[in-house]
Protein backbone atom coordinates (compact mmCIF):
# COMPACT_ATOMS: atom_id res chain seq x y z
CA UNK A 1 0.00 0.00 0.00
CA UNK A 2 1.24 3.58 -1.09
CA UNK A 3 1.77 5.67 1.94
CA UNK A 4 -0.53 8.69 2.95
CA UNK A 5 0.94 12.29 4.04
CA UNK A 6 0.40 13.11 7.26
CA UNK A 7 -0.27 17.16 8.24
CA UNK A 8 -1.01 18.92 11.50
CA UNK A 9 -1.72 22.60 11.95
CA UNK A 10 -1.62 24.63 14.87
CA UNK A 11 -2.46 21.84 17.11
CA UNK A 12 -2.86 22.37 20.92
CA UNK A 13 -3.58 19.17 23.50
CA UNK A 14 -3.64 19.64 27.09
CA UNK A 15 -4.28 17.23 30.09
CA UNK A 16 -6.51 19.20 32.37
CA UNK A 17 -4.08 22.70 32.97
CA UNK A 18 -1.28 20.70 31.50
CA UNK A 19 -0.78 21.88 28.22
CA UNK A 20 1.35 18.87 26.77
CA UNK A 21 1.11 20.18 22.71
CA UNK A 22 1.43 23.98 22.41
CA UNK A 23 0.77 24.72 18.72
CA UNK A 24 2.39 21.76 16.86
CA UNK A 25 2.35 21.96 12.84
CA UNK A 26 3.86 19.16 10.84
CA UNK A 27 3.91 17.53 7.46
CA UNK A 28 4.80 14.55 6.87
CA UNK A 29 4.82 13.66 3.16
CA UNK A 30 3.89 10.44 1.87
CA UNK A 31 6.25 7.31 1.78
CA UNK A 32 8.34 9.87 4.29
CA UNK A 33 10.65 8.08 7.07
CA UNK A 34 10.36 10.54 9.84
CA UNK A 35 11.50 10.08 13.61
CA UNK A 36 10.22 11.94 16.47
CA UNK A 37 12.58 12.12 19.19
CA UNK A 38 12.84 14.08 22.66
CA UNK A 39 12.67 13.67 26.41
CA UNK A 40 10.06 12.16 28.11
CA UNK A 41 6.98 14.47 28.65
CA UNK A 42 7.79 16.27 24.99
CA UNK A 43 4.13 15.58 23.65
CA UNK A 44 5.99 12.47 21.05
CA UNK A 45 3.35 9.91 22.59
CA UNK A 46 0.53 12.93 22.46
CA UNK A 47 1.25 13.61 19.06
CA UNK A 48 1.23 9.45 17.50
CA UNK A 49 -2.62 9.26 19.53
CA UNK A 50 -4.17 12.55 17.50
CA UNK A 51 -3.34 10.50 14.27
CA UNK A 52 -5.50 7.87 15.37
CA UNK A 53 -7.92 9.97 17.10
CA UNK A 54 -7.52 8.38 19.89
CA UNK A 55 -7.23 12.12 21.76
CA UNK A 56 -8.49 14.88 19.77
CA UNK A 57 -7.28 18.28 19.35
CA UNK A 58 -8.23 21.38 21.89
CA UNK A 59 -7.24 23.42 18.77
CA UNK A 60 -5.49 22.69 14.82
CA UNK A 61 -6.19 20.36 13.12
CA UNK A 62 -4.61 17.26 12.08
CA UNK A 63 -5.46 15.25 8.59
CA UNK A 64 -3.84 11.76 7.10
CA UNK A 65 -4.26 11.76 3.59
CA UNK A 66 -7.31 13.24 2.79
CA UNK A 67 -9.24 12.31 5.97
CA UNK A 68 -9.83 14.85 8.24
CA UNK A 69 -8.88 13.11 11.45
CA UNK A 70 -11.31 14.87 13.74
CA UNK A 71 -13.88 12.94 12.49
CA UNK A 72 -13.18 9.49 12.50
CA UNK A 73 -13.26 7.04 15.10
CA UNK A 74 -9.73 5.36 15.94
CA UNK A 75 -11.67 2.27 14.42
CA UNK A 76 -12.13 3.92 11.79
CA UNK A 77 -8.46 5.43 11.42
CA UNK A 78 -7.20 1.58 11.79
CA UNK A 79 -7.96 1.87 8.27
CA UNK A 80 -5.14 4.06 7.25
CA UNK A 81 -2.64 4.42 10.03
CA UNK A 82 -1.01 1.27 12.03
CA UNK A 83 -0.51 2.10 15.64
CA UNK A 84 2.54 0.10 17.88
CA UNK A 85 1.84 0.84 21.05
CA UNK A 86 4.98 0.63 23.60
CA UNK A 87 3.41 -1.91 25.83
CA UNK A 88 2.50 -4.63 23.27
CA UNK A 89 0.79 -6.12 26.00
CA UNK A 90 -1.88 -4.26 25.49
CA UNK A 91 -2.94 -5.75 22.54
CA UNK A 92 -2.38 -9.37 22.71
CA UNK A 93 -5.37 -11.61 23.30
CA UNK A 94 -5.63 -14.47 21.07
CA UNK A 95 -5.17 -18.24 21.98
CA UNK A 96 -2.36 -18.12 19.38
CA UNK A 97 0.20 -15.58 18.01
CA UNK A 98 -1.48 -16.88 14.68
CA UNK A 99 -4.49 -15.55 15.93
CA UNK A 100 -3.39 -12.36 16.72
CA UNK A 101 -1.41 -11.45 13.90
CA UNK A 102 -4.76 -12.10 11.87
CA UNK A 103 -7.02 -10.18 14.10
CA UNK A 104 -6.14 -6.59 12.83
CA UNK A 105 -6.82 -7.70 8.83
CA UNK A 106 -9.57 -9.90 9.81
CA UNK A 107 -11.11 -6.61 11.51
CA UNK A 108 -10.61 -4.75 8.37
CA UNK A 109 -11.74 -6.71 6.17
CA UNK A 110 -8.30 -7.29 4.25
CA UNK A 111 -6.93 -10.60 3.11
CA UNK A 112 -5.37 -12.98 5.59
CA UNK A 113 -2.04 -13.50 3.29
CA UNK A 114 -0.01 -11.24 4.23
CA UNK A 115 0.21 -13.33 7.54
CA UNK A 116 2.39 -16.13 6.84
CA UNK A 117 4.78 -13.68 5.33
CA UNK A 118 4.71 -11.19 8.18
CA UNK A 119 5.09 -14.08 11.13
CA UNK A 120 8.23 -15.01 8.84
CA UNK A 121 9.64 -11.85 8.57
CA UNK A 122 9.31 -11.08 12.56
CA UNK A 123 11.26 -14.38 12.93
CA UNK A 124 7.98 -15.63 14.15
CA UNK A 125 7.08 -18.56 12.14
CA UNK A 126 8.07 -21.50 14.40
CA UNK A 127 6.40 -20.04 17.84
CA UNK A 128 2.96 -18.95 15.97
CA UNK A 129 0.79 -21.86 17.14
CA UNK A 130 1.72 -20.72 20.75
CA UNK A 131 -0.37 -18.35 23.35
CA UNK A 132 1.36 -14.97 22.96
CA UNK A 133 1.71 -15.03 26.83
CA UNK A 134 3.81 -17.95 26.82
CA UNK A 135 6.76 -16.09 24.41
CA UNK A 136 8.73 -13.71 26.60
CA UNK A 137 8.22 -9.71 26.46
CA UNK A 138 10.35 -9.37 23.86
CA UNK A 139 8.66 -11.46 21.29
CA UNK A 140 5.62 -9.91 22.17
CA UNK A 141 6.64 -6.67 21.27
CA UNK A 142 7.88 -8.29 17.74
CA UNK A 143 3.89 -9.84 17.99
CA UNK A 144 2.45 -6.61 18.33
CA UNK A 145 4.58 -5.16 15.40
CA UNK A 146 3.51 -8.25 13.18
CA UNK A 147 -0.20 -7.90 13.92
CA UNK A 148 0.12 -4.14 12.51
CA UNK A 149 2.08 -4.71 9.29
CA UNK A 150 -0.43 -7.68 8.09
CA UNK A 151 -2.58 -4.54 8.81
CA UNK A 152 -0.98 -3.03 5.65
CA UNK A 153 -1.40 0.64 7.17
CA UNK A 154 -0.61 3.52 4.59
CA UNK A 155 1.36 4.91 7.75
CA UNK A 156 2.93 3.52 10.33
CA UNK A 157 3.09 4.83 13.79
CA UNK A 158 5.82 3.47 16.21
CA UNK A 159 6.06 4.13 19.54
CA UNK A 160 9.41 3.08 21.17
CA UNK A 161 9.51 -0.19 18.82
CA UNK A 162 13.24 -1.25 19.82
CA UNK A 163 12.97 -0.73 23.30
CA UNK A 164 13.74 -3.88 25.31
CA UNK A 165 14.37 -6.22 21.96
CA UNK A 166 18.13 -7.50 21.75
CA UNK A 167 20.10 -6.81 18.32
CA UNK A 168 18.71 -9.57 16.50
CA UNK A 169 15.13 -8.57 17.24
CA UNK A 170 16.12 -5.12 16.51
CA UNK A 171 17.60 -5.86 13.32
CA UNK A 172 14.34 -7.47 12.31
CA UNK A 173 12.69 -4.47 12.88
CA UNK A 174 14.64 -2.42 11.09
CA UNK A 175 14.32 -4.54 8.05
CA UNK A 176 10.72 -4.49 8.54
CA UNK A 177 10.40 -1.25 8.70
CA UNK A 178 13.24 -0.62 5.52
CA UNK A 179 11.22 -2.95 3.03
CA UNK A 180 7.94 -0.50 4.19
CA UNK A 181 9.84 2.00 3.51
CA UNK A 182 10.79 0.79 -0.27
CA UNK A 183 7.05 -0.01 -0.45
CA UNK A 184 6.20 3.78 0.19
CA UNK A 185 4.64 3.27 3.45
CA UNK A 186 5.23 6.53 5.66
CA UNK A 187 6.92 5.74 8.58
CA UNK A 188 7.08 7.47 11.84
CA UNK A 189 8.98 6.31 14.78
CA UNK A 190 9.16 7.64 18.62
CA UNK A 191 12.45 6.66 19.99
CA UNK A 192 15.03 7.64 22.17
CA UNK A 193 17.22 4.95 20.59
CA UNK A 194 19.26 7.56 17.93
CA UNK A 195 21.44 3.90 16.52
CA UNK A 196 17.75 2.99 15.43
CA UNK A 197 16.94 6.42 14.26
CA UNK A 198 19.89 6.49 11.91
CA UNK A 199 18.75 2.71 10.39
CA UNK A 200 15.04 3.96 9.63
CA UNK A 201 14.95 7.94 9.43
CA UNK A 202 15.62 10.39 6.81
CA UNK A 203 14.51 13.59 8.81
CA UNK A 204 14.68 13.83 12.68
CA UNK A 205 11.57 15.82 14.65
CA UNK A 206 12.54 17.13 17.76
CA UNK A 207 10.29 17.65 20.83
CA UNK A 208 10.82 19.52 23.35
CA UNK A 209 7.84 20.69 25.81
CA UNK A 210 5.47 20.42 23.65
CA UNK A 211 6.61 22.05 20.72
CA UNK A 212 8.99 21.22 18.15
CA UNK A 213 12.25 22.46 18.73
CA UNK A 214 14.34 20.84 15.72
CA UNK A 215 13.23 19.27 12.73
CA UNK A 216 15.95 18.19 10.38
CA UNK A 217 17.97 16.25 7.71
CA UNK A 218 18.86 12.74 9.51
CA UNK A 219 21.88 13.11 7.93
CA UNK A 220 22.73 16.36 8.84
CA UNK A 221 21.41 16.19 12.66
CA UNK A 222 23.15 13.33 13.66
CA UNK A 223 26.35 14.53 12.27
CA UNK A 224 25.90 17.91 14.42
CA UNK A 225 27.26 17.23 17.89
CA UNK A 226 26.59 20.58 19.17
CA UNK A 227 23.03 20.43 18.17
CA UNK A 228 22.53 17.25 19.46
CA UNK A 229 24.34 18.46 22.92
CA UNK A 230 22.29 21.10 23.16
CA UNK A 231 18.89 18.75 23.01
CA UNK A 232 20.85 16.32 25.26
CA UNK A 233 21.42 13.08 22.88
CA UNK A 234 24.51 11.75 21.84
CA UNK A 235 25.13 11.15 18.04
CA UNK A 236 24.44 6.84 17.29
CA UNK A 237 27.21 4.39 17.22
CA UNK A 238 27.18 4.38 13.13
CA UNK A 239 28.27 8.16 13.16
CA UNK A 240 30.89 8.00 16.10
CA UNK A 241 32.71 5.03 14.32
CA UNK A 242 32.73 7.02 10.98
CA UNK A 243 33.87 10.75 12.50
CA UNK A 244 36.79 8.51 14.35
CA UNK A 245 37.54 6.68 11.41
CA UNK A 246 37.22 9.76 9.14
CA UNK A 247 35.34 8.22 6.56
CA UNK A 248 33.61 10.15 3.92
CA UNK A 249 30.02 10.55 2.91
CA UNK A 250 28.46 11.31 6.19
CA UNK A 251 27.23 7.82 6.44
CA UNK A 252 24.85 6.65 9.00
CA UNK A 253 23.30 3.22 8.57
CA UNK A 254 25.29 0.25 9.23
CA UNK A 255 25.14 -0.25 5.76
CA UNK A 256 26.95 2.80 4.70
CA UNK A 257 29.21 2.44 7.21
CA UNK A 258 30.01 -0.92 6.29
CA UNK A 259 29.74 0.03 2.23
CA UNK A 260 32.44 2.91 2.79
CA UNK A 261 34.67 0.93 4.63
CA UNK A 262 34.81 -1.93 2.34
CA UNK A 263 36.45 0.86 -0.47
CA UNK A 264 38.71 1.65 1.79
CA UNK A 265 42.17 0.35 1.25
CA UNK A 266 43.67 -0.91 4.82
CA UNK A 267 47.26 -0.38 5.52
CA UNK A 268 49.17 -3.07 7.49
CA UNK A 269 50.13 -1.50 10.47
CA UNK A 270 53.54 -1.85 11.19
CA UNK A 271 54.17 -4.70 14.73
CA UNK B 1 -14.36 8.01 40.25
CA UNK B 2 -12.94 5.25 42.30
CA UNK B 3 -9.72 5.44 44.08
CA UNK B 4 -7.16 7.77 45.77
CA UNK B 5 -7.07 11.44 44.60
CA UNK B 6 -3.95 13.97 45.43
CA UNK B 7 -5.19 16.57 47.49
CA UNK B 8 -4.14 18.49 50.67
CA UNK B 9 -8.11 18.68 52.32
CA UNK B 10 -8.11 18.51 56.29
CA UNK B 11 -8.80 13.96 55.09
CA UNK B 12 -5.84 14.05 52.76
CA UNK B 13 -3.91 15.53 55.82
CA UNK B 14 -4.95 13.48 58.47
CA UNK B 15 -3.47 10.44 59.47
CA UNK B 16 -4.78 7.45 57.32
CA UNK B 17 -6.44 5.74 60.72
CA UNK B 18 -8.39 8.70 61.29
CA UNK B 19 -10.38 8.90 58.23
CA UNK B 20 -10.40 5.20 57.83
CA UNK B 21 -12.18 5.44 61.55
CA UNK B 22 -14.38 8.21 60.44
CA UNK B 23 -15.45 5.94 57.42
CA UNK B 24 -15.90 2.72 59.67
CA UNK B 25 -18.17 5.01 62.15
CA UNK B 26 -20.18 5.67 58.81
CA UNK B 27 -20.44 2.12 58.21
CA UNK B 28 -21.38 0.78 61.61
CA UNK B 29 -23.70 3.81 62.65
CA UNK B 30 -25.66 2.75 59.42
CA UNK B 31 -25.97 -0.98 60.68
CA UNK B 32 -27.58 0.37 64.12
CA UNK B 33 -29.29 4.04 63.01
CA UNK B 34 -32.65 2.66 62.04
CA UNK B 35 -35.12 5.78 62.32
CA UNK B 36 -35.55 8.04 59.03
CA UNK B 37 -34.45 11.22 61.30
CA UNK B 38 -31.11 9.06 62.17
CA UNK B 39 -30.98 7.88 58.68
CA UNK B 40 -31.28 11.51 57.43
CA UNK B 41 -28.85 12.72 60.24
CA UNK B 42 -26.01 9.71 58.78
CA UNK B 43 -26.30 10.89 55.02
CA UNK B 44 -25.73 14.30 56.04
CA UNK B 45 -22.35 13.23 58.01
CA UNK B 46 -21.32 11.08 54.54
CA UNK B 47 -22.30 14.35 52.89
CA UNK B 48 -20.07 16.65 55.07
CA UNK B 49 -17.60 13.52 55.83
CA UNK B 50 -17.14 14.05 51.84
CA UNK B 51 -17.13 17.73 51.30
CA UNK B 52 -14.52 17.90 53.84
CA UNK B 53 -12.22 15.65 51.84
CA UNK B 54 -12.65 17.92 48.88
CA UNK B 55 -14.46 14.76 46.74
CA UNK B 56 -17.93 15.70 47.49
CA UNK B 57 -18.84 15.92 43.46
CA UNK B 58 -16.77 12.75 42.35
CA UNK B 59 -17.58 10.65 45.39
CA UNK B 60 -20.94 11.45 45.76
CA UNK B 61 -21.76 10.72 41.72
CA UNK B 62 -20.21 7.42 42.09
CA UNK B 63 -22.04 6.87 45.00
CA UNK B 64 -25.52 7.29 43.76
CA UNK B 65 -24.19 5.21 40.40
CA UNK B 66 -23.39 1.90 42.36
CA UNK B 67 -26.41 2.49 44.65
CA UNK B 68 -28.86 3.20 41.82
CA UNK B 69 -29.62 -0.26 41.45
CA UNK B 70 -30.29 -0.89 44.98
CA UNK B 71 -32.57 1.99 45.37
CA UNK B 72 -34.56 1.05 42.11
CA UNK B 73 -35.16 -2.26 43.64
CA UNK B 74 -36.10 -0.87 47.02
CA UNK B 75 -38.53 1.01 46.01
CA UNK B 76 -39.69 -2.22 43.76
CA UNK B 77 -39.65 -4.24 46.62
CA UNK B 78 -41.24 -1.95 49.59
CA UNK B 79 -43.58 -0.32 47.27
CA UNK B 80 -45.36 -2.70 45.53
CA UNK B 81 -45.62 -5.40 48.80
CA UNK B 82 -45.32 -3.02 51.56
CA UNK B 83 -48.64 -2.56 53.63
CA UNK B 84 -51.81 0.23 53.38
CA UNK B 85 -52.12 2.84 52.75
CA UNK B 86 -51.26 3.52 48.90
CA UNK B 87 -50.46 6.07 47.44
CA UNK B 88 -51.36 6.28 43.46
CA UNK B 89 -47.98 7.05 41.40
CA UNK B 90 -49.96 7.03 37.87
CA UNK B 91 -51.06 4.15 37.00
CA UNK B 92 -49.21 2.13 40.10
CA UNK B 93 -50.53 2.15 43.81
CA UNK B 94 -47.16 2.41 46.16
CA UNK B 95 -47.40 1.44 49.95
CA UNK B 96 -46.61 4.67 51.70
CA UNK B 97 -44.75 2.96 54.74
CA UNK B 98 -42.95 0.79 51.83
CA UNK B 99 -41.76 3.99 50.12
CA UNK B 100 -40.66 5.70 53.60
CA UNK B 101 -38.95 2.03 54.15
CA UNK B 102 -37.07 2.13 51.07
CA UNK B 103 -35.92 5.91 51.70
CA UNK B 104 -34.14 5.06 55.10
CA UNK B 105 -32.93 1.59 53.67
CA UNK B 106 -31.07 3.45 50.22
CA UNK B 107 -30.02 6.09 52.24
CA UNK B 108 -28.25 4.01 54.59
CA UNK B 109 -26.53 2.22 51.97
CA UNK B 110 -25.51 5.39 50.07
CA UNK B 111 -24.27 6.45 53.52
CA UNK B 112 -21.85 3.35 53.10
CA UNK B 113 -21.07 3.98 50.31
CA UNK B 114 -20.60 7.46 49.97
CA UNK B 115 -18.07 6.89 53.60
CA UNK B 116 -16.22 3.83 51.85
CA UNK B 117 -15.35 6.32 48.14
CA UNK B 118 -14.77 9.30 50.41
CA UNK B 119 -12.24 7.07 52.32
CA UNK B 120 -10.93 5.95 49.13
CA UNK B 121 -10.39 8.80 47.41
CA UNK B 122 -8.83 10.71 50.50
CA UNK B 123 -6.64 7.90 52.13
CA UNK B 124 -3.29 7.67 50.39
CA UNK B 125 -2.25 3.81 50.16
CA UNK B 126 1.10 4.80 50.33
CA UNK B 127 0.68 6.65 53.92
CA UNK B 128 -1.63 3.97 54.93
CA UNK B 129 1.54 1.50 54.65
CA UNK B 130 3.67 3.66 56.28
CA UNK B 131 1.69 3.98 59.08
CA UNK B 132 1.34 0.25 59.27
CA UNK B 133 4.79 -0.44 59.00
CA UNK B 134 5.49 2.01 61.71
CA UNK B 135 3.39 0.12 64.14
CA UNK B 136 4.95 -3.19 63.18
CA UNK B 137 2.15 -4.76 60.99
CA UNK B 138 4.00 -7.28 58.51
CA UNK B 139 5.06 -6.95 55.00
CA UNK B 140 2.37 -9.21 53.74
CA UNK B 141 -1.12 -7.75 55.10
CA UNK B 142 0.36 -3.72 54.59
CA UNK B 143 1.25 -5.31 50.67
CA UNK B 144 -1.99 -6.87 50.82
CA UNK B 145 -4.28 -3.84 51.50
CA UNK B 146 -2.27 -1.44 49.36
CA UNK B 147 -2.64 -4.12 46.61
CA UNK B 148 -6.41 -3.88 47.50
CA UNK B 149 -6.40 -0.16 47.55
CA UNK B 150 -4.90 0.70 44.25
CA UNK B 151 -6.25 -2.30 41.98
CA UNK B 152 -9.08 -0.53 40.79
CA UNK B 153 -7.25 2.47 39.68
CA UNK B 154 -4.83 0.39 37.81
CA UNK B 155 -7.15 -1.89 36.24
CA UNK B 156 -9.30 0.97 34.80
CA UNK B 157 -5.72 2.66 33.58
CA UNK B 158 -4.97 -0.33 32.21
CA UNK B 159 -8.59 -1.37 30.55
CA UNK B 160 -8.64 2.54 29.21
CA UNK B 161 -4.76 1.57 27.82
CA UNK B 162 -6.66 -2.21 26.27
CA UNK B 163 -9.02 -0.56 25.08
CA UNK B 164 -7.20 1.83 22.87
CA UNK B 165 -5.13 -0.36 21.17
CA UNK B 166 -7.74 -2.55 20.29
CA UNK B 167 -9.68 0.06 18.93
CA UNK B 168 -6.34 0.09 16.89
CA UNK B 169 -6.30 -2.41 15.20
CA UNK B 170 -10.17 -1.99 14.11
CA UNK B 171 -12.24 -3.18 17.12
CA UNK B 172 -15.46 -1.11 17.13
CA UNK B 173 -16.75 -0.99 20.33
CA UNK B 174 -20.34 0.39 19.43
CA UNK B 175 -23.33 -1.60 17.55
CA UNK B 176 -25.51 -4.83 18.46
CA UNK B 177 -25.08 -6.65 21.92
CA UNK B 178 -23.69 -9.28 19.89
CA UNK B 179 -20.99 -7.43 18.49
CA UNK B 180 -20.42 -5.33 21.88
CA UNK B 181 -20.10 -9.35 23.36
CA UNK B 182 -18.08 -10.40 20.49
CA UNK B 183 -15.41 -6.80 21.63
CA UNK B 184 -15.32 -8.67 25.04
CA UNK B 185 -12.92 -11.00 24.61
CA UNK B 186 -9.73 -8.93 22.83
CA UNK B 187 -10.47 -6.39 25.89
CA UNK B 188 -10.83 -8.86 29.15
CA UNK B 189 -8.48 -11.58 28.22
CA UNK B 190 -5.24 -8.56 28.03
CA UNK B 191 -6.63 -6.97 31.26
CA UNK B 192 -6.50 -10.33 33.29
CA UNK B 193 -3.87 -11.44 31.78
CA UNK B 194 -1.50 -8.76 31.91
CA UNK B 195 -2.69 -8.12 35.28
CA UNK B 196 -1.80 -11.90 36.17
CA UNK B 197 1.67 -11.64 34.59
CA UNK B 198 2.00 -8.14 36.05
CA UNK B 199 1.69 -10.15 39.87
CA UNK B 200 3.78 -12.71 39.15
CA UNK B 201 6.83 -10.25 38.44
CA UNK B 202 5.75 -7.99 41.31
CA UNK B 203 6.04 -11.05 43.78
CA UNK B 204 8.88 -12.35 42.52
CA UNK B 205 11.05 -9.31 42.54
CA UNK B 206 9.57 -8.54 46.17
CA UNK B 207 11.15 -12.15 47.26
CA UNK B 208 14.23 -11.23 45.54
CA UNK B 209 14.28 -8.05 47.92
CA UNK B 210 13.61 -10.05 50.69
CA UNK B 211 9.73 -8.96 51.60
CA UNK B 212 9.17 -12.40 52.44
CA UNK B 213 11.51 -11.84 55.82
CA UNK B 214 10.23 -11.93 58.87
CA UNK B 215 12.53 -8.89 60.47
CA UNK B 216 10.46 -5.88 61.61
CA UNK B 217 10.51 -2.89 58.99
CA UNK B 218 11.12 0.61 59.21
CA UNK B 219 8.80 3.18 58.00
CA UNK B 220 10.78 5.82 56.61
CA UNK B 221 7.90 8.54 56.33
CA UNK B 222 5.54 7.42 58.56
CA UNK B 223 2.38 9.81 58.56
CA UNK B 224 2.38 12.18 61.63
CA UNK B 225 0.00 11.75 64.37
CA UNK B 226 -1.30 14.07 67.08
CA UNK B 227 -3.47 13.19 70.47
CA UNK B 228 -6.39 14.84 69.19
CA UNK B 229 -6.60 12.71 66.54
CA UNK B 230 -5.81 9.95 68.74
CA UNK B 231 -8.78 10.63 71.28
CA UNK B 232 -11.29 11.69 67.76
CA UNK B 233 -10.81 7.68 67.01
CA UNK B 234 -11.77 6.72 70.41
CA UNK B 235 -14.57 9.02 70.56
CA UNK B 236 -15.43 7.41 67.61
CA UNK B 237 -15.48 4.30 69.02
CA UNK B 238 -17.40 5.08 71.83
CA UNK B 239 -20.10 6.18 69.97
CA UNK B 240 -20.13 3.29 67.54
CA UNK B 241 -20.58 1.80 70.36
CA UNK B 242 -23.49 4.00 72.13
CA UNK B 243 -25.13 3.72 69.24
CA UNK B 244 -25.24 0.13 69.36
CA UNK B 245 -26.47 0.73 73.11
CA UNK B 246 -28.96 2.68 71.80
CA UNK B 247 -30.34 0.50 69.52
CA UNK B 248 -30.48 -2.22 71.31
CA UNK B 249 -32.16 -0.63 74.84
CA UNK B 250 -34.74 0.45 72.20
CA UNK B 251 -35.28 -2.74 70.75
CA UNK B 252 -35.74 -3.85 74.48
CA UNK B 253 -38.30 -1.34 75.14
Amino acid sequence: MNGCDVRLEGVRYAYGAREALRGVSLRIGAGEQVALVGPNGAGKTTLTRLLVALRRPGAGRVTVGDWEVAHKRPDEMAQRVGYVFQHADHQLFARSIRDDVVFGPRRLGRSEALVPGVLEEMGLAAAAGLHPYDVPAPLRKLVALAGVLAMEPCVLVLDEPTAGLDRVQRDRVVSALQRRAEAGVTVLAVSHDLGFVAEVAARVVVMGDGRIVADRPARELLYDREALAALGLRPPPTVEISGALGLRGSPVRTTEVVAVMGGIRWKQMPE
Amino acid sequence: MIGYVDGTSPLHRAHPYTTLALSGALLFGAFALTRPLEVGLLVLTAVLFAATGRVLRSSAQTALLLSLPIWILLFVLHGLLGAEPRMAFGPVALSVPGIARALVLGGRVTAIVLGFLTALATVSPHRLVEAMTADGVPFGRTFLLASTLTVLPRMRERATQILEAQQCRGLRLGGSIVARLRALGPLALPLVLGALAEVDEQVLALDARGAAGSARRTALDPPPDSRAQHALRWALLALVAAAYAWKFWRMRG
